[in-house]
């Protein structure tokens, strides 16, 4: 029971769906999952754009298009042994829950565990988000979090990997490494705070990074930030070989 | 609001506050056989299928099922004519304080519709949203192997 | 001590597979629990909980929170006098510290509870909860238990606590024992081994919540229907905590949705039955998972101190075992765990000196409970852990070296006469060991001989471990339980017990039990429990005591009814000797008589009576069942993680009374010690507030974590226990951590000494960080 919800508007457009989010007490909602991160806050008011978001994926030419409402069971379904597929499976234990978390939401959500997302960071790839009164694309790595995500669009072909530190198999990664072999860039998430990325040259990784990453990580339970750069180190060693 | 689906396969119209999931209208329905493990979409106690798959009733608004099909383990079988899983569970020895015994079956329903013949790491995978912490999943992943 | 009892080869039901009693239920989702059942005008009750660590209530104001509609009733500490009991589900008098009001003046830990909101609805009690406004004059918190005896914050101040041993000092209990000359004995050991080693709070986490719905009956009376392990303990401490007559209050326990420990506690029950003679209502109160994780109970964490003087052979002289047991903010458990660590950890290996200093402190932290084990978890990763290190050193196979000195059949135990629970205990002595041939068969299914010794290389590295262990078989001296048995026509019988099934398949096991001595199939015995009005008294499902305390109860019961069956079969057979066979009564000529003649006859037209009989047990003993586990593990030495490959676990519980079931209870208690050993504590801001209160960030195993696991039993036949049994439900969690430590020193040389290990600990072993 979400008792403080109010009423649910299921707009006819995403123009309309914006409007009605500029109320502060209201929260978009497509998927399921997403309320679980809402549920301490004062929501009055569920807007729901599930019906205006497509929950497709289409390749055409050498362009993927993947709608915005498309599952994480979909990705895993559809790329099976690819490692959109595998990343898109490990980035959550439950198949239940796979089959109600959608892309749209692990990006619009920031969930930086999401081993799926942190791909999706390194490989760049093209957000199609309804801003204001039109839909504009942008790259995930600059897309500040404002409007609706209806489409996330990247090209075939693409040399990526990433990787998941966890205690077990199914707990969520402490630390997670995206690595593009293309553009170099790799892209860090886990059980911290936002992403970082930076550009590796040869897999190693120079001073300002080291910095960079010792501004990042936190000393925690899951390690302290020097152990926690250790990972990050050995990620790019074996990405690079 | 209203809403109308299909419920253990009956037509059903249901009113529903706008904040109600589909795991409290269930249980207010008497169907108990879905459980309150978390409420954070984190135990699977609460595991309902939507149109054939596994999903956490917990995280699901009622408003959103709208036409679909809702099946929990009252719709496998009854005391007096148990589904074949049913019957597995209890020759394993899966069942054990049986919490999360009614979600099992229903994750383990929705792999065999999609994969008669699944590996035990398909079962492993299936089951891994069902917490459990009385069989240590052993004898669940066998009474699903068995199939 | 109890008579030596003859045990029948070829039993029938005893030690075969058994479908579940209530097994139909579950699988088809009866409504079986205690949450499944709506009533009319129930109140929905919330608890507010403190969110300081130490803190006095200057005051509290609820009057906004009164305005809520719906909102019926607010609890504070101003609505009851000031009695002090303890919620810890034990029998009377509780050895735990009384040290607990229902509210109180003062808030010890993050989660004590402050005030209890009943309302129609739980959204209006969630809301009512969030307006109560609490000024607290915030007290300096006592964080860490090395410093709880010397410091100068109190965590008890106030006067009139009982079982608190020097409340002054934080300190809850301080046990000491000494056996032979410990400090003689080191002198003159080869080796002294001397170790510190720690284990956190870990939680039990059964999935369904702890829940108690309260209702006044037709006859105003007080039903309680309780997810507990403890029914005959809730009547008790209910009564006495709102002073209100046992006769007036009736506990039911449904099907119980996991325990573990956890549920051996009145938690909530207290304050939901206050809610109810207060308004005349029924009420009902759930934790959430959030409040399961920093409001309910856990482990007890301890810092154990182990000295071990050896012989060059590897015989250990003598054994100094120093425990500091962080209690939390309440002494609830805390002594009784305390010599539960120090009894097992001391009985399992014959060392003639033996010594112990044990205390417990209080800290402004979570308050630990019962959880499987009870100690012994802690107790065993300390002593197996050195063991490994005993071994290392003295370059002796671990497994050799447990052969050299385990507790072997025929020993006395002397140190259980001076460990009792909390107090003097009974002397013991070891019956039947299965040991030697736990040793034996772990080490073939582990491939022990090949991966102890192969050569460790390569980034990813492979080892095992072992370790071994003792428990108990109910608390001697202490538990009991009774059971009633009546005959119906058909030849069915009722089997009243007071055992609480919380999910472990007692049901089905007493029924095994009724049904071999009454010689009829397991679906002729319909089993009841438990229920304060219904069944007789049980002390409950805690101390493995289940099988060997409640079995020998049935046991007895089924015997009485048996022989009550014969003598009328005789009177109507018109004979002086007869025997029973096939669920008849047999005349040496050959005539005979059914059960259901002799039940009917009985009803209804000769010598007019009920077959019937109870019966009562308990022990002066408590034979041991013991245990090997064995641990395959793979160590990434680049990244300092460990995954788990394969646990091996054989245990001798005597003559297993299902095979099937007792197979569950070793699978299902493997996941909670890996889970100790790896992934599973909770975790504290500096202010003392846990911060992992959810499955997302407390990580317990799922199905894709578990590795393969085997499950042997090696067959002794304990004459003190029914048809030969011991106990099985606690054992099998000691093993696993300390396996898994000790494979991870096989696998790459790192030594971990304290719970949990996680990745980077073992890559600072390695020297890469």
């Amino acid at each position: 029971m979400w008792a403080s919800i109010q009423n649910i508007e299921q707009p006819a457009t995403l123009l309309e769906a914006n409007k009605l989010n500029d109320n502060k007490n209201s929260v978009l909602f497509s998927g399921g999952t997403y309320l679980v991160a809402q549920k301490s806050k004062e929501v009055h008011t569920l807007i729901d754009i599930n019906h205006l978001i497509a929950s497709k994926i289409a390749e055409e030419g050498e362009q993927i298009s993947i709608g915005a409402g498309v599952t994480l069971q979909q990705m895993e379904g559809h790329f099976d042994k690819d490692v959109i597929g595998r990343s898109a499976h490990q980035s959550c234990y439950s198949k239940n829950i796979r089959n109600q978390r959608t892309i749209g939401g692990e990006i619009a959500q920031k969930s930086t565990t999401s081993q799926i997302n942190v791909l999706l960071h390194a490989i760049n790839v093209n957000l199609k988000v309804f801003v204001n009164d039109r839909t504009t694309e942008v790259d995930i790595n600059s897309w500040d979090g404002e409007g609706i995500i209806s489409e996330i669009v990247f090209a075939k072909d693409r040399n990526v990997d990433v990787k998941g530190y966890s205690v077990i198999p199914s707990a969520p990664p402490f630390i997670v490494v995206g690595y593009n072999y293309t553009t170099k860039m790799c892209v860090i998430g886990g059980r911290t705070n936002g992403f970082a990325n930076f550009v590796v040259e040869d897999g190693k990784i120079d001073e300002a990074v080291e910095e960079k990453l010792a501004e990042f990580f936190a000393d925690d339970h899951h390690g302290s930030c020097n152990y926690k750069r250790h990972l990050v180190k050995v990620a790019l060693r074996d990405f690079t070989g | 609001m209203k809403v109308t689906f299909t419920l253990n396969g009956k037509e059903t119209k249901a009113e529903f506050a706008p904040g109600e999931t589909l795991f409290h209208y269930l249980r207010s329905q008497e169907i108990y056989s879905v459980k309150n493990g978390c409420e954070l979409g984190e135990c699977g106690a609460c595991t309902a299928l939507v149109d054939n798959k596994a999903q956490n009733s917990c995280l699901i608004m009622m408003h959103t099922v709208e036409g679909k099909k809702i099946e929990t383990v009252e719709n496998l079988g009854s005391k007096n004519n148990l589904h074949h899983l049913q019957q597995k569970f209890l020759d394993e020895g899966a069942v054990q304080c049986g919490y999360c015994t009614p979600g099992m079956i229903l994750a383990s329903e929705a792999l065999l519709r999609e994969n008669k013949q699944p590996s035990t790491e398909d079962i492993r995978d299936a089951l891994a949203g069902n917490l459990c912490r009385c069989t240590g999943y052993v004898k669940p992943i066998k009474a699903v192997s068995h199939e | 001590m109890n008579e030596k009892q003859t045990t029948n080869n070829d039993m029938k039901y005893v030690g075969k597979k058994t479908v579940r009693v209530d097994g139909l239920a579950l699988v088809s989702g009866q409504p079986v629990f205690a949450d499944d059942l709506q009533l009319r005008d129930m109140l929905h009750i919330k608890i507010l909980h403190s969110p300081h660590a130490h803190a006095h209530i200057k005051s509290i104001d609820t009057s906004l929170a009164a305005q809520v509609p719906g909102v019926q009733l607010i609890l504070t500490h101003e609505d009851f006098e000031t009695h002090y009991y303890t919620t810890a589900g034990q029998g009377y008098p509780e050895p735990s510290s009384r040290d607990t009001r229902i509210f109180d003046s003062t808030v010890r830990y993050v989660g004590d509870r402050v005030a209890a909101v009943a309302a129609e609805t739980l959204a209006a009690a969630e809301e009512a909860i969030e307006k109560i406004k609490v000024e607290y004059e915030i007290l300096e918190a006592l964080l860490d238990p090395r410093e709880s005896l010397t410091s100068n914050i109190m965590v008890h101040e106030q006067s009139g606590l009982t079982m608190v041993h020097d409340h002054k000092r934080n300190l809850i209990a301080e046990l000491k024992a000494e056996l032979g000359d410990v400090e003689a004995a080191m002198e003159k050991a080869d080796h002294v081994f001397e170790q510190e080693y720690s284990v956190p709070f870990a939680q039990q986490s059964h999935i369904e919540p702890h829940i108690a719905v309260t209702w006044m009956d037709e006859h105003n009376r007080l039903i309680i229907r309780t997810a507990t392990q403890v029914p005959f303990h809730v009547r008790r401490i209910v009564a006495e905590v709102l002073d209100f007559p046992i006769s007036r209050i009736r506990v039911i326990k449904p099907r119980i949705g996991g325990g573990f420990g956890s549920k051996q506690e009145i938690l909530n029950e207290e304050v939901c039955a206050a809610v109810t003679l207060k308004t005349g209502q029924p009420a009902r109160i759930e934790y959430t998972r959030e409040e399961e994780l920093f409001a309910a109970r856990s482990r007890h964490p301890q810092i154990l101190k182990v000295r071990m003087g050896v012989k060059n052979d590897g015989f250990i002289e003598a054994i100094d075992l120093n425990i500091l047991e962080n209690g939390g903010a309440y002494g609830t458990h805390s002594l009784t765990v305390m010599s539960v660590t120090a009894n097992k950890a001391l009985s399992f290996y014959a060392a003639p000196n033996k010594k112990l200093l044990g205390q417990a402190v209080y800290t402004n932290m979570s308050v630990p409970g019962a959880y499987r084990g009870y100690g012994a978890p802690q107790g065993f990763f300390a002593m197996e852990v050195m063991l490994d290190e005993i071994a290392t050193e003295l370059k002796i196979d671990p497994t050799e070296l447990r052969h050299k000195n385990y507790i072997k059949e025929g020993d006395d135990v002397p140190i259980a006469k001076i460990l009792g629970e909390g107090g003097e205990g009974y002397p013991m002595k070891i019956y039947t060991s299965g040991m030697a041939d736990c040793i034996d068969e772990g080490k073939k299914l582990i491939n022990w001989d090949e991966l102890y010794n192969e050569e460790k290389s390569g980034r990813v590295r492979r080892g095992v471990g072992m370790i071994g262990c003792g428990q108990g078989s109910g608390i001697p001296g202490i538990d009991m339980a009774a059971a009633f048995i009546k005959m119906n026509e058909d030849a069915s019988f009722n089997l009243l017990a007071g055992a609480t099934d919380i999910g472990t398949g007692s049901d089905t096991m007493l029924a095994q039990i009724a049904a071999e001595v009454l010689e009829v199939p397991v679906e002729k015995i319909i089993v009841y429990s438990s229920d304060t009005d219904m069944t007789p008294f049980d002390t409950g499902a805690y101390a493995s005591s289940t099988t060997y305390i409640s079995g020998g109860a049935v046991k007895k019961a089924a015997e009485k009814v048996k022989q009550q069956i014969l003598d009328m079969g005789k009177k109507l057979l018109e004979v002086d000797e007869a025997s029973i066979k096939n669920g008849c009564v047999i005349a040496a000529d050959g005539n005979s008589v059914t059960y259901q003649e002799i039940c009917t006859k009985a009803f209804y037209t000769h010598e007019q009576h009920q077959i019937m009989a109870n019966a009562s047990h308990m022990s002066y003993d408590s034979p041991p069942p013991f245990n090997t586990t064995f641990a395959e593990i793979e160590v990434d030495t680049e990244t300092g993680i460990v995954r788990v490959k394969k646990i091996v676990s054989v245990s001798d519980a005597g003559q297993v009374i299902n095979p099937q079931m007792a197979e569950g209870q070793v699978e299902g208690a493997i996941p909670q010690s890996l889970g100790y050993a790896l992934s599973e504590y909770m975790i504290f801001d500096d202010k003392g507030a846990p911060i992992n209160t959810n499955f997302f960030d407390y990580h317990i195993h799922t199905a894709i974590d578990m590795p393969e696991i085997v499950t042997k039993f090696v067959h002794t036949d304990e004459p003190t226990g029914p048809f030969g049994a011991k106990a099985i439900a606690e054992i099998p969690i000691n093993g696993p951590a300390p396996a898994i430590a000790n494979a991870i020193y096989n696998a790459c040389g790192v030594r971990l000494r304290e719970l949990p290990i996680t990745p980077e600990k073992i890559l600072k072993g390695l020297g890469k960080i």
